[in-house]
C-alpha cells in the first residue's frame, strides 16, 4: 500500500505535486466533499434529543419521505428544534416515530431502516393511506388552529412526521433552492394582472360605478 | 445619555407612530424634547429582512423558542426567531385578566419605533361617517372633531409617511395623497371586478405605508418580503428611521432609552404635570425627568396604565379622571371572521425566487353605509384585509419524489379576514391589578374585554359575507370561519381616555389635552371616541400632529 502511494506520488512530481494531495480529488467531485464532510461531522455530532436508535430511524424515514433529507441533515434540524420543544410536542413526535416503526416491524419483521427501499415505500404507503383523525373544522380560524394535535391513527403519525420533515427540508438552503430561491432580494418590478378584461364575469353588466351603487342602495332602501 | 434630571420643554413617552410624530413636530419647531422609550435603541444592525432562514440556529422552525419568554407575543405571527427580542418579555411584563375574559395583548414592542417596527402598515382615513356615527345610528358619542378638521393633517402625514394606494372616490373611505398602488394579482383583479359587478362592493389594493417611489431619501420598496424584520432601504414606515430620526437630527430631541414610565409627576399646588417618574430597565433604579408639558404616546393601554398609576390625593381614581371614564370604553377590532377559496392560477407557477408584495387587498366597508341598507343584526361595519398567493401545495398527499412533484402544483388561494368596529362599552375596561407588579415594580393592568352581542353578530356576518364575496369571485372550495369567542382582537386597541367636549363624560378634549390637567396630553389611540373599522394608525398620526400644532399655539399664547 505504502509503496503504491509512493509510486503514485513519484509520477506527479514538481508543480503538479500539490494536485496529488487527496483534497484535490475531493474538490473536483462535490459528492465526495459531501460524503467526507458528513463522515467528519457525523463523528462530532451527537443528537441532543434523540437516542441513536431514534435518530437512525428518523434518518431512514425522512429520506424515504423526502429524498435528499439525509444530505441536508433534516434529522439534525429536527433534533435541535425538538430539544427545546415543550414536553407534549416531544412526546408526540417520539410516539409517532415508534408507532411507524412498530407497524413496520409487525408487518415485515424488520426495523424500518433495515428494509429495502421498495418495502420502506410499501410501509409508508400503508401508513399514509389510513384514516386521519384530524378533522378539518369548517369554522376554525386559521390563526387559532392549535399546532399541538395529538396523533391517534397511523395516518396521523405519518402526517405529523412528514410535516416536520417537510418543514425542516424546505428550511435548508438546498430545499429553498429547489423551490426557486436565489440570493436575490432586490426586485425592481412587481408584476400584477395585465389582462385587459380585468377578469370580468361574462353575462354581467358593466362594472358598477359609485353613482350606480348609491342609486341601487337608494332603491333597496325604498 | 443626557442628564435626565435636566429640564425639558416637553417629555414624550413612547416612540411609536404618535410619539415619533410628536417629537418631530415639536423638536423641529425648536422645543427641547425628551423622548422616553421603554425599549432599546433600534438600529440597522438588528434588521434581518434579507437573512435566509437557514442562517438561523433553529431555521425559524421553533415556536417554542419564542414562546419560552413571549408566550403571548408569539401569538402574533410577526414575532419570530428573527426578531422576538424586539418584543416585551411577557414573563417580565405581565398583565392580568379575569379568568372568563381572556385577552391577548400582543404587539408590545420594546424598541425605538414601538409597534411601527412590525405593524401591518394598512393606512386608511376615517370619514365623517365615522366621526359622526353616533348621529347616524344613535349609539355612543360623537367625536369632538370632524373630517374637515383632520383632513389637512391626513394630507400632511400621508405625504411624509408615503402611502401607496388607489383612489376610489368612496365617501366612507376617503382617498388620500397616494403613491402609486402596488398592483393586484389576476385573482384579486377578478375578485375586484366581479365583486363590483355582482355585489357593488369595492376591492382595492391595500392602502399601505410602503413606498413605491423614493421619498425624503428613503428608497422605493424592493419587494423582498418581510417588512417586520426591518428595512435596509427604509421603504416601509417605521418611526425609528423616519420621525424619530428627524427629531434627533434637530439636536433638540434627547432619546432616553430603556425608560419604563411609571407615573406622571404632579405639582399638587398648581395641579400641573411636572415630569415623569420612570424605571431604568438596566439598573432598575427610579429616575425622574422634568418638563413643562407631558405627552403620553405609550400605546393605548400603557398610557392609561400610567395615568391610573399616577393617582394621588387630588386625583384619587387616577390622573385626569374626574369623569370616571378613564380606563373605560376599551375598544379594538374584531378579526375572528373571514374565509378562503381557491382560484385559478392564471398560468403562474409558485416560486421562492420573488418578488414578494408586502401588501394585499382591502375590501371597503359595505355594511350600514351612509346611503345603504341597514343591517338588522348589528350596527357599524367592517372591511376585509386579504391577499392571494400562487403558492406551493405543502398539503399535497403522499411522499417521496411524487410528493416533491405534487408540491409544485400551483395553489392560488384567496384568504380574507374581517376587521370590524367594536362598540365602546363602559364594561370593557382596564384597571390596576393591586396584587401584581411587573419586573420593574410597576403595578400591572387588569384587562376586562369581551365581545358584546353586536360584535358577535358582526363576526358571524364576516364569515357569511366572505363566502358571498368569494362565490361572486368564482372561487372554489370556499371555507369560512367565525369564532366570536376568540381571545384575540386586532392590535388596534383604542379608547380608555376618550376625547369629548363634555369633561363630565370624557378625559381629553379634541386636542387630546386632559380636561383636568392642562399641560398633560395623551396622543395615542386612547383618546378615540369610537373605533371605526379602518386601521387606526394613520388617524393616530394625523390627530397627533393636529394636537401638537394646538399645543404650540397655546404655548405661544402662554395658555399652557
Amino acid at each position: 500500500m505504502l509503496l503504491k502511494m509512493l509510486a503514485a506520488a513519484a509520477t506527479v512530481a514538481g508543480s503538479a505535486l500539490a494536485r496529488a494531495h487527496p483534497i484535490f480529488s475531493d474538490l473536483i467531485d462535490p459528492s465526495v466533499i459531501t460524503q467526507d464532510w458528513e463522515k467528519v461531522a457525523a463523528g462530532e455530532w451527537k443528537p441532543q434529543f434523540f437516542n441513536p436508535e431514534q435518530n437512525r430511524l428518523l434518518v431512514a424515514l425522512a429520506e424515504r419521505m423526502l429524498p435528499g433529507s439525509t444530505q441536508v441533515q433534516v434529522n439534525r434540524i429536527i433534533d435541535l428544534v425538538l430539544s427545546i420543544e415543550n414536553a407534549s410536542q416531544q412526546k408526540n413526535f417520539l410516539s409517532s416515530l415508534s408507532a411507524i416503526n412498530q407497524e413496520t416491524e409487525e408487518k415485515f419483521k424488520k426495523r424500518f431502516y433495515d428494509l429495502p427501499p421498495n418495502l420502506q415505500d410499501e410501509a409508508l404507503t400503508a401508513c399514509s393511506s389510513g384514516k386521519s383523525s384530524y378533522e378539518f373544522s369548517e369554522s376554525a380560524d386559521p390563526d387559532d388552529v392549535a399546532d399541538e394535535r395529538v396523533p391517534v391513527t397511523l395516518r396521523d403519525d405519518f402526517e405529523s412526521l412528514k410535516g416536520w420533515v417537510v418543514a425542516a427540508y424546505y428550511a435548508t438552503e438546498t430545499g429553498m433552492r429547489e423551490l426557486g430561491w436565489t440570493e436575490n432580494f432586490y426586485f425592481e418590478e412587481l408584476p400584477g394582472c395585465q389582462h385587459a378584461s380585468q377578469h370580468a364575469a361574462v353575462n354581467c353588466s358593466a362594472p358598477e360605478t359609485t353613482a350606480d351603487r348609491a342609486r341601487r342602495f337608494a332603491q333597496e332602501k325604498s | 445619555m443626557a442628564d435626565p434630571g435636566s429640564k425639558f420643554d416637553v417629555i414624550v413617552v413612547g416612540s411609536g407612530a404618535s410619539g415619533g410624530w410628536a417629537c418631530k413636530r415639536l423638536a423641529e419647531a425648536g422645543l427641547k424634547v425628551a423622548l422616553l422609550e421603554a425599549g432599546r435603541q433600534q438600529s440597522s444592525k438588528n434588521f434581518t429582512e434579507h437573512k435566509p432562514r437557514f442562517e438561523l440556529k433553529y431555521h425559524n422552525l421553533s415556536r417554542e423558542l419564542v414562546r419560552k419568554t413571549r408566550p403571548i407575543q408569539s401569538v402574533f405571527d410577526v414575532c419570530t426567531e428573527y426578531n422576538y427580542d424586539w418584543f416585551a418579555n411577557d414573563l417580565e411584563e405581565p398583565y392580568s385578566t379575569p379568568e372568563d375574559k381572556p385577552f391577548l395583548w400582543i404587539g408590545r414592542l420594546r424598541m425605538t419605533g414601538g409597534r411601527t417596527n412590525v405593524w401591518g402598515r394598512v393606512s386608511l382615513r376615517y370619514s365623517d361617517f365615522d366621526f359622526k356615527a353616533a348621529d347616524h345610528d344613535g349609539y355612543g358619542e360623537t367625536w369632538p372633531l370632524s373630517y374637515k378638521d383632520l383632513e389637512p393633517y391626513y394630507d400632511l402625514v400621508e405625504s411624509y409617511v408615503g402611502v401607496c394606494g388607489q383612489a376610489e372616490g368612496l365617501e366612507e373611505l376617503p382617498d388620500g395623497k397616494f403613491q402609486p398602488a402596488m398592483p393586484l394579482t389576476c385573482q384579486e383583479m377578478q375578485l375586484r371586478t366581479r365583486a363590483r359587478q355582482k355585489l357593488g362592493w369595492v376591492v382595492t389594493p391595500a392602502r399601505s405605508a410602503n413606498l413605491t417611489k423614493p421619498l425624503n431619501g428613503r428608497g422605493a420598496c424592493h419587494y423582498c418580503g418581510p417588512c417586520e424584520r426591518g428595512c435596509m432601504t427604509r421603504s416601509y414606515f417605521n418611526s425609528a428611521f423616519t420621525t424619530v430620526a428627524d427629531a434627533l437630527k434637530t439636536g433638540n430631541c434627547t432619546l432616553i432609552s430603556n425608560a419604563m414610565a411609571y407615573q406622571v409627576l404632579m405639582d399638587t399646588e398648581t395641579n400641573r404635570a411636572r415630569g415623569i417618574l420612570y424605571i431604568d430597565r438596566n439598573t432598575l433604579q427610579a429616575r425622574e425627568a422634568y418638563a413643562r408639558i407631558v405627552i403620553l404616546c405609550a400605546q393605548a393601554q400603557e398610557s392609561v396604565r400610567i395615568l391610573l398609576n399616577s393617582a394621588n390625593r387630588q386625583h384619587a381614581n387616577g390622573l385626569a379622571n374626574s369623569s370616571g371614564a378613564l380606563g373605560h370604553y376599551m375598544m379594538a377590532h374584531i378579526r375572528a371572521g373571514g374565509g378562503s377559496g381557491e382560484m385559478p392560477a392564471f398560468g403562474r407557477q409558485p416560486t421562492l425566487a420573488g418578488p414578494n408584495r408586502p401588501v394585499g387587498f382591502y375590501v371597503a366597508r359595505f355594511r350600514n353605509n351612509k346611503d345603504g341598507p341597514r343591517s338588522r343584526k348589528f350596527l357599524r361595519g367592517y372591511g376585509y384585509e386579504g391577499d392571494t398567493e400562487v403558492s406551493f401545495d405543502f398539503s399535497a398527499a403522499g411522499f417521496g419524489e411524487a410528493f416533491k412533484n405534487a408540491l409544485r402544483e400551483p395553489r392560488a388561494e384567496i384568504g380574507m379576514r374581517g376587521f370590524g368596529e367594536v362598540l365602546p362599552r363602559f364594561e370593557n375596561f382596564v384597571e390596576i391589578d393591586r396584587n401584581k407588579v411587573d419586573h420593574y415594580g410597576i403595578p400591572v393592568l387588569k384587562i376586562h374585554m369581551t365581545n358584546g352581542p353586536n360584535e358577535v353578530a358582526m363576526i358571524k356576518d364576516m364569515a357569511d359575507s366572505a363566502g358571498e364575496l368569494l362565490e361572486a369571485a368564482g372561487a372554489k372550495n370556499i371555507r369560512t370561519f367565525s369564532n366570536p369567542r376568540s381571545p384575540r382582537w386586532a392590535t388596534h386597541e383604542a379608547g380608555m381616555a376618550r376625547m369629548g367636549a363634555d369633561p363630565k363624560k370624557s378625559v381629553l378634549n379634541q386636542f387630546q389635552q386632559a380636561h383636568d390637567v392642562k399641560n398633560l396630553f395623551v396622543m395615542d389611540a386612547s383618546g378615540f371616541v369610537s373605533n371605526p373599522c379602518q386601521n387606526p394608525t394613520l388617524t393616530i398620526m394625523a390627530l397627533c400632529v393636529r394636537s401638537c400644532d394646538y399645543l404650540m399655539n397655546e404655548l405661544k399664547q402662554d395658555s399652557l
